[in-house]
């Protein structure tokens, strides 16, 4: 159980850190709200038609070769921490799992998934 | 001698990659390149398979691989063998359905492989996770296939069905998992002969230290249902027969034996060590001891159900679903009985088993290639129409009711026999009353067969079914394997023992 002890440790510091820095600034900080200011930033866009409007499959698609890509960067990072240790072993296995998508990605690019029109 | 144990999982993976690929530069007929490319690499894994037998027989592949995350004991190459064999007849009798009906050759064949890919995996290891991921990978591969017929509604809704379902059972298979993995401490599953050796050794005090065996019960209870929904136990059956009828023939073929024998090696593996357990289960936590009783009461009404259900059915796809479904309740009673005996004879039944149901759908792709309809009274005066595909389908259905000297007989006697040692006779009864109840629905399909005359000639197709090399030879390597695993009887039955004694 000890170690889990840490886990929530972090879990605390992560929650507390939130609260604690906002409370923190809204002390300071300046409130001049403005439109430009208020409008959704980065992560989206202004919605426009309704929730239960169709939308083309093809974005699914789309949606899943990023997918795949996101997580084959994940894999990537405890990979390129631990290469030393690992050597050629290691480095082969990287290029087979690296080759299984690129196999992948070329199937996608010949079935025109990657083109929109 | 690790990359030589999994040869067989390498050589499919990569022909599954490679016909993607291929699949991209074929036009036209060329299409079944695909389909032969396919059987190639199944061919060689199966050779690569074949050729592990005698080392696992020694005992020598047993020994963790990759942190136990790999075995190769009897068990999983016996399975391994089997898998590929039922890929390879399947994928005989696709190649002719894919190109006439228009399906994708390249993704279907390379399905199939991933499927079969997975369904090694998860009869290869003693690792929860790898199991589980063996199962999962099956099971993608699966929805989608259910799914290829996509100018057919019922295709796509068996796909659905089967997907909801299928991720059901699998959320409740990991929520299991995890459970188990909080009772045992280890994702790593214990060895059920040395548990068994060493319990018989030193007594009870030999079991292992289970941290939490309420945990470890509860897992195990959420892991029959979550396996249950996988082989279509009753109550957990109902997406069977819609998935079975909807999905492209081959397809249903491949499900009912493919898939389903799967899971039921990876319900050997885990349950096996805990079975072992039970007679012992006063140390363990008493809740453990109830799971033989689960497994007798899944077995009275998986096949109870399946069998009467399947009497009044007029597809033959949809009551070859139930036929399913009752063996399946068949084979559950070698859990039920939680002997090593009775844990033999489920995997010999699942060896009669792909062989006599791929028989059957052998059969009824071939006729559909030749427009056959797939209702019962399709097959009115089949007998003078097509006399080799009656008879073929009767032996067929001989062997699944389980009149000798077919494979289906004596799997079903082992299984009797297991049941009656273990002093469950009326397990036994209720099994022989249901192989009653069964042949009602198959005589029905003979009597249209043979003994009805044809209502109108030329009315429904009618003309001879010349059969395709491909599905000529799949069709007769199953019937051959109908008979040839019933005159093997002895030993078969002895490497069954032998695979689930090294559990």
């Amino acid at each position: 159980m000890g170690s889990y002890f840490e886990v929530l440790l972090f879990l605390l510091t992560g929650v507390i850190f939130v609260f604690v820095g906002l409370g923190v600034a809204s002390l300071f900080r300046p409130a001049l709200p403005s439109t430009p200011k208020q409008s959704i930033y980065e992560c989206g866009m202004r919605p426009f038609g309704d929730t239960l409007g169709k939308f083309r499959v093809r974005y699914y698609v789309f949606a899943l070769v990023f997918v795949v890509f996101d997580v084959e960067a994940v894999f990537l990072y405890p990979w390129a921490v631990v290469f030393r240790e690992i050597g050629l072993v290691g480095f082969v296995e990287m290029l087979i799992f690296l080759g299984v998508l690129v196999i992948g990605l070329v199937y996608a690019w010949k079935k025109r998934v990657l083109q929109w029109s | 001698m690790e990359w030589n144990l999994v040869l067989p999982e390498l050589i499919v993976t990569g022909t599954g990659l490679g016909v993607l690929l291929l699949d991209l530069f074929l036009t036209g007929g060329g299409r079944r390149a695909a389909g032969y490319t396919g059987l190639a690499g199944l061919a060689a894994a199966l050779v690569a398979a074949l050729r592990l037998m005698p080392a696992a027989g020694r005992g020598e592949l047993a020994g963790p691989f990759w942190q136990g995350m790999v075995v190769g004991d009897q068990f999983a190459v016996l399975f391994k063998v089997l898998f590929l064999a039922v890929g390879l007849v399947v994928l005989m009798l696709a190649v002719d359905f894919v190109e006439r009906r228009r399906m994708p050759a390249g993704e279907f064949t390379a399905l199939i492989l991933f499927a079969v890919l997975g369904m090694m995996l998860m009869a290869g290891s003693r690792d929860l996770i790898v199991i589980y991921l063996g199962l999962e990978t099956t099971a993608v591969a699966s929805y989608v296939l259910a799914g290829l017929l996509r100018d057919d509604v019922r295709s796509g809704e068996a796909a659905i069905k089967y997907f909801l379902t299928g991720a059901l059972a699998s959320a409740v298979i990991l929520f299991g998992m995890s459970l188990v993995f909080g009772g045992l401490g280890s994702t790593g599953l214990p060895n059920a002969s040395a548990l068994a050796e060493a319990l018989a050794g030193a007594g009870p005090s030999a079991a292992p230290a289970v941290p939490s065996p309420l945990l470890l019960a509860v897992g195990l209870v959420l892991l029959v249902a979550g396996f249950g929904f996988k082989v279509a136990l009753v109550p957990f059956h109902f997406w069977a027969p819609d998935a079975y009828e909807g999905a492209p023939t081959p397809v249903t073929a491949f499900f009912s034996v493919g898939p389903k024998a799967a899971a039921f090696a990876a319900i050997l593996r885990v349950f096996a060590p805990f079975l072992v357990m039970v007679p012992v289960s006063g140390v363990e936590g008493k809740a453990l001891a109830l799971l033989p009783s689960i497994f007798a009461v899944l077995a009275v009404l998986t096949m109870t159900v399946g069998n009467l259900v399947a009497l009044v059915q007029r597809n033959i796809k949809r009551m070859l679903a139930y036929s399913s479904i009752a063996h399946a309740g068949y084979i559950l009673v070698g859990l039920a009985v939680a002997t090593p005996r009775g844990l033999a004879a489920v995997t010999y039944y699942l060896l009669a088993y792909a062989a006599m149901n791929l028989g059957a759908f052998a059969v009824v792709i071939w006729l559909n290639n030749h427009g056959t309809g797939d209702e019962v009274d399709d097959y009115v005066g089949l007998s003078q129409r097509a006399p080799l595909a009656a008879a073929a389908l009767v032996v067929a259905f001989i062997s699944l009711i389980g009149i000798p000297p077919t494979a289906g007989f004596f799997g079903k006697f082992y299984l009797f026999m297991a049941a009656v040692e273990a002093n469950m006779a009326w397990l036994a009864v209720l099994m022989v009353v249901n192989t009653a109840i069964s042949v009602g629905y198959y005589y029905a399909v003979v009597r249209n067969m043979y003994l009805q005359p044809a209502a109108e000639p030329g009315a429904r197709a009618a003309g001879p079914v010349p059969a395709t090399p491909l599905v000529g030879t799949a069709l007769s390597v199953t019937l051959v394997a109908v008979l040839a695993l019933g005159l093997l009887f002895e030993p078969l039955a002895r490497l069954a023992g032998l695979a689930c004694g090294g559990l």
